[in-house]
């Protein structure tokens, strides 16, 4: 569904990514893991046209999204959760997920959306007037995701979710993501706590400054020595 | 009794220009953070727009009308693709410098074609005055209090409930998650500007009709004045920006007829800073206390 | 050391022979007297740029008003020397530019102590509303000649000899050493203890207060030097052309230097100088295309900024380096003082405190509005101890930092740290009584390098004031050294002596985390508050930190309280644990108790079996 192809990006004269290589297929959970400043974040900015990139290649859905802007690509089914929420703070929770709508056209499709939002995330139709930056850190992160289900995306790009995050609010919004995978949608996952990550993704790559050193299904990477050593902490 | 009726008129009259051009500053300023020094001078290029057309090519005033908005609104979109856009992401005082570049540019450019020499505005507006007992209310206050009061709700309604309007108050809080949503940043701002430069485009008219002589600094002084009816108001608030212009225009007539015309200015400085000082992000403003 | 000091004399030679030249060729006739005025309004720009950088530049805050400090100078300084035209003007000049000057401070100082609680434009408006206020009503006064303006000031190039040329020369040689001592003053200010206090509010004020800086006294300290410089500018502007009209300081004229400073580059100095000679020369150069001469000069403007946003030199300086210092020592040698032995190094002071109780509170609670925030809340810290705090978010974890700290006045209770109550106290009183923090999110002052944001952090324990940092005076000179030490101990102990010159935010996130730790340990605290220090690590860094809060442990006498949701962390060193639910505290006690409390289970800590990274399970251990 997504492929990644020689991705190569520069910060000034920093080589920040080197020959990036991955690919998402339908259906699945991947997930990104690394220590801080490996690049896992530039590599989600990169796909969604957020920062700009010397090569490499970036297909969606058999489409080359190569340096897309990132406004164009929500339409396609692409949609990226920051990091840190970045939820509109001033706007309520409602006029929030409306802006996670803005591609959609049709009043009655945006409805049924919403509603399926509001199962996923009871929480937020209590507050749904609300303004958004009053809410709590655990309640942004829902406000996020349900902003971006909004456009009924056939990928998510989530950025540390879990970041900030109560151990119960993790369990449950990783529990929320996995049933957001089960009702099809691909997910790619950018996490810190690889443990998480990898216990609920079906494949993974690791990164280390930059490149992919490692990949492999979830499982064998959470057994893998090294990875344990490395970003587990066991 | 009655001058001071007449003042308060004058004030109101006064202080709806100012709103209105305020109204385009608050806007701007409210998607990219910039003080658009040359926003006055938008008001100039119109009203010299008016002049070109009539003066010289005989056009038809309405036709005229619609041209000024135009191009007024072809300059302020051009002004940010060209000299905005390329420092958005620099330090937020180099725009200030660009801006005021802008402005300083466009009142030489002024200058050199049109001399300093004042030129009559061309049009003009011959209605009975409105005749409330003694008092009677001069037909183009009538009209600019409307306009102006008008425009603000349909720009207040605008921005609130539809999609271009969401879109600017999600692209003024956070350019990135904006375009994530599937926004188009550029266009947005493109369009904001667009508002913004047509409003101070029908100012442009309104300030024609109320001192008909145009300068190439002619946008100067009032351009500065809505800046700071913004501010008092609050900055990036629509009413706000239709509160301030009023207050000022008011403060400004009162002072004028009753303590000195030097003094005025200082008067509507002074209550920038009081306002200010008791309520730092102005008279609609929400406080935004850095979050720790 | 060899080498600086042949750039000094290399500096100061170059300094006194454009001098030397200049003035010959000005009494000689060979500059005529248009020339060497346009040398003049230069070296007066600059002054005012450069003094306006301090502002801007230095403490990152907009002023739209320099114009109307420059005319309080300018009219003061006139109607001295006007009323004692029978003293010698020798004599009245110097009176008349020190009055200018301490008249444009107080003026700075008293529109200072309102307007700088504003920020950004806000800030900007409200000195540009002052600067016009001022412009409006000298126009409106009759001792200053209204709108008239004052005429028939003593002119410099006239008053010092019936030869304008020697008096031309003498007038290029007050206002060229005038502007010298100004510079140099501005340059030794900005790198001592009291720039660095000043640089911090502009990298971060938040962070800067927690790290003890009076920020509202230095915002308020730079603020009013500028003025008394641009007071200074204002009287010798005066006395330049003879005549004052206030329109000529209205909002264009602040304007004009505010161009000067940042096509110049903010915060560099010579920058400033660079841009203001040119700015000031270029319109005369261009008087051939009268007319055209402002288009090209703000398309020129424009383009500046569209090609160098940051200005012609950023915040680079040019290393016309410390010719103050070395005009000292040259004094100092010359007038046969011998250099003061050098007294032991500056060592900044420790407090003991013995007692093991050092922080507690005593029925803490705030509301905002009518919501009830955190209420009812009694905490204690030993010596020595380190103490989870934990909860859902939006708990009021933070809301209890921020109360600790002073950043929040609570509403009830209070607040004990070392016997004495501290609330109502400002957060940088707080922290130089001993209660240090680092930030959820991390604040370095970004742009100073790692041991310059740990050399903030000993400000509060420095003493030297800002003129013995101007003159570098021996205080300053050996508590400097004395910091310099001890900063790069502290930066020794956690293994980070070798990026010490490196900029703060290139650092890897990891070293900022611990860069922010240390910073918070410079400031000599007795209770160590940490807020989220591994939010983004990912097990190793954690684990790296974990070794970092043990090395504080066994090598400062500290207490430490830490909020983190990484419970692998808060289980692993943590010797007692409070839970804080809806503003209150719903548990407390070992992590092993707080692990099998089932009330935080069901609000926070969540199923164990789903919870296999490293959560309940290392509580039972």
């Amino acid at each position: 569904m997504l492929k990644v192809e020689h991705l190569d990006l520069y910060y000034g004269a920093i080589h920040a990514l080197h020959d990036i290589c991955f690919e998402v297929e339908q259906g699945e959970i991947v997930t990104l893991i690394g220590a801080n400043g490996a690049g896992k974040t530039s590599i989600l900015h990169a796909i969604s046209g957020l920062l700009p990139y010397r090569n490499g290649l970036v297909t969606f859905a058999g489409c080359p999204i190569t340096k897309m802007p990132p406004h164009k690509l929500v339409g396609m089914g692409l949609v990226h959760v920051p990091e840190g929420r970045r939820v509109f703070a001033r706007m309520s929770v409602m006029e929030n997920l409306d802006m996670g709508a803005f591609t959609s056209r049709s009043k009655e499709d945006q409805a049924r959306t919403l509603e399926k939002v509001f199962e996923h995330f009871p929480r937020l139709k209590e507050r749904r007037r609300q303004a958004a930056g009053t809410l709590s850190g655990g309640e942004q992160q829902m406000l996020a995701m349900g902003r971006a289900l909004m456009s009924k995306p056939k990928l998510l790009m989530m950025d540390e979710p879990s970041m900030g995050l109560s151990p119960l609010l993790v369990q449950e919004i990783f529990a929320i993501t996995r049933e957001i995978n089960r009702e099809g949608v691909t997910v790619l996952l950018v996490e810190q706590n690889a443990h998480m990550a990898l216990s609920i993704a079906n494949r993974g790559y690791v990164l280390e400054t930059g490149r992919i050193i490692k990949e492999g299904a979830a499982g064998d990477l959470l057994r893998d020595e090294d990875v344990k050593k490395a970003y587990l902490g066991t | 009794m009655l001058l001071f009726l007449n003042q308060l008129i004058n004030g109101l009259h006064v202080g709806a220009i100012y709103a209105l051009i305020a109204l385009g500053y608050t806007m701007v300023y409210g998607i990219v953070r910039l003080i658009n020094f040359a926003h006055g001078d938008i008001l100039m290029v119109g009203a010299y727009t008016a002049v070109v057309l009539i003066t010289m090519l005989h056009l038809p005033v309405l036709l005229v009308i619609i041209l000024v908005l135009l191009v007024c609104v072809l300059f302020g979109v051009l002004i940010e693709r060209v000299a905005y856009k390329p420092l958005r992401n620099s330090p937020r005082i180099s725009s200030l410098i660009t801006a005021i570049g802008v402005s300083m540019l466009l009142q030489n450019i002024a200058l050199l074609v049109f001399t300093p020499t004042p030129k009559p505005y061309p049009i003009s507006l011959s209605l009975p005055a409105l005749q409330i007992g003694t008092l009677s209310i001069g037909s183009i206050t009538v009209l600019t209090i409307l306009v102006s009061a008008a425009l603000m709700i349909v720009l207040q309604l605008f921005v609130s409930t539809t999609r271009a309007g969401k879109a600017m108050r999600a692209v003024s809080e956070d350019f990135d998650a904006a375009q994530l949503m599937g926004i188009n940043v550029n266009n947005t701002i493109s369009l904001t500007f667009a508002i913004g430069c047509a409003l101070a485009g029908i100012g442009s008219l309104l300030y024609g009709l109320a001192y008909p002589s145009v300068s190439p600094t002619l946008g100067a002084l009032p351009g500065l004045k809505a800046f700071i009816a913004a501010v008092l108001g609050g900055i990036g608030i629509i009413p706000g920006a239709m509160l301030g212009g009023l207050i000022m225009g008011l403060a400004e007539s009162l002072t004028k007829a009753y303590i000195s015309s030097q003094l005025s200015d200082a008067v509507v400085y002074g209550i920038l800073i009081v306002v200010l000082l008791f309520k730092p992000s102005g008279l609609l403003g929400r406080g935004t206390r850095e979050k720790v | 050391m060899n080498k600086k000091v042949k750039s000094y004399t290399l500096n100061i030679a170059a300094l006194v022979l454009i001098y030397a030249t200049l003035s010959l060729l000005i009494s000689t006739g060979a500059i005529n007297s248009y020339i060497s005025g346009i040398l003049i309004t230069i070296g007066i720009a600059i002054i005012m740029a450069v003094s306006l950088n301090l502002t801007t530049g230095l403490l990152g805050q907009l002023a739209l008003g320099h114009a109307g400090f420059m005319s309080i100078g300018a009219y003061t300084a006139a109607l001295i020397t006007k009323s004692m035209s029978d003293t010698s003007f020798a004599l009245s000049l110097p009176i008349g530019l020190l009055a200018g000057g301490l008249m444009a401070a107080l003026f700075g100082f008293i529109i200072g102590m309102p307007a700088l609680r504003l920020k950004g434009d806000y800030l900007a408006i409200i000195t540009l509303g002052f600067g016009e206020i001022i412009r409006v009503v000298i126009e409106n006064l009759s001792f200053t000649g209204g709108p008239g303006g004052l005429s028939r000031i003593t002119r410099m190039s006239r008053a010092f000899s019936s030869d304008t040329k020697v008096s031309g020369a003498i007038q290029f040689s007050i206002v060229f050493w005038v502007m010298v001592v100004i510079i140099t003053s501005i340059y030794t200010l900005g790198r001592s203890r009291h720039g660095r206090a000043i640089i911090s509010i502009r990298e971060n004020e938040v962070a800067a207060e927690a790290t003890g800086i009076p920020t509202t006294y230095y915002k308020l300290f730079a603020f009013t030097v500028a003025a008394f410089f641009a007071g200074i500018a204002g009287g010798l502007y005066a006395h330049q052309i003879g005549m004052l009209s206030a329109k000529t300081f209205g909002f264009n004229k602040s304007i004009e230097y505010l161009v000067m400073v940042v096509l110049g580059g903010m915060g560099s100095i010579t920058g400033s100088i660079i841009s203001t000679s040119v700015l000031v020369a270029l319109p005369e150069f261009l008087r051939g295309f009268s007319e055209w001469r402002l288009v090209i000069y703000s398309t020129l403007l424009i383009l500046m900024m569209l090609f160098r946003p940051s200005g012609l030199m950023g915040t680079k300086e040019f290393s016309l380096v410390r010719v103050w210092e070395d005009t000292g020592r040259f004094i100092k040698k010359t007038l046969g003082i011998k250099k003061r032995q050098a007294k032991m190094p500056y060592t900044p002071h420790y407090d003991v405190w013995e007692d093991s109780v050092v922080l507690e509170t005593r029925n803490l609670g705030i509301r905002f509005g009518g919501l009830v925030a955190a209420e009812g809340i009694n905490l204690h810290l030993n010596i020595n101890e380190i103490v989870g705090l934990i909860g859902p978010n939006g708990a009021g974890k933070t809301t209890v930092f921020n109360m600790l700290t002073g950043v929040y006045a609570p509403t009830d209770g209070e607040v004990v740290l070392l016997g004495k109550t501290i609330n109502g106290m400002s957060t940088h009183d707080i922290t130089k009584n001993g209660i240090a923090r680092t930030f959820q999110n991390i604040r370095l002052f970004k742009s100073m390098t790692v041991l310059e944001n740990i050399k903030v952090a000993f400000h509060t324990r420095m003493q030297y004031s800002p003129v013995s940092g101007i003159v570098r005076a021996s205080s300053y000179q050996t508590e400097e050294m004395g910091i310099d030490i001890r900063a790069r101990e502290l930066l020794r102990v956690f293994d980070m002596e070798d990026v010490a010159n490196a900029q703060a935010d290139s650092l890897p996130y990891g070293k900022q985390r611990k860069l922010e730790i240390c910073r918070a340990l410079a400031c000599n605290p007795k209770v160590l508050l940490l807020d989220e220090p591994a939010a983004g690590m990912n097990p190793i860094e954690t684990a790296e930190l974990m070794d970092t809060i043990k090395i504080i442990r066994t090598q400062f006498s500290v207490a430490i309280l830490l909020i983190e949701h990484d419970m692998k962390l808060v289980m692993g060193i943590c010797e007692r644990i409070y839970v804080l639910n809806y503003g209150r505290v719903i548990a407390q006690g070992t992590p092993a108790q707080i692990g099998r409390n089932p009330e935080v289970i069901a609000a926070y800590l969540g199923s164990a079996d789903n919870n296999d990274n490293g959560g309940a399970q290392h509580a039972e251990g």
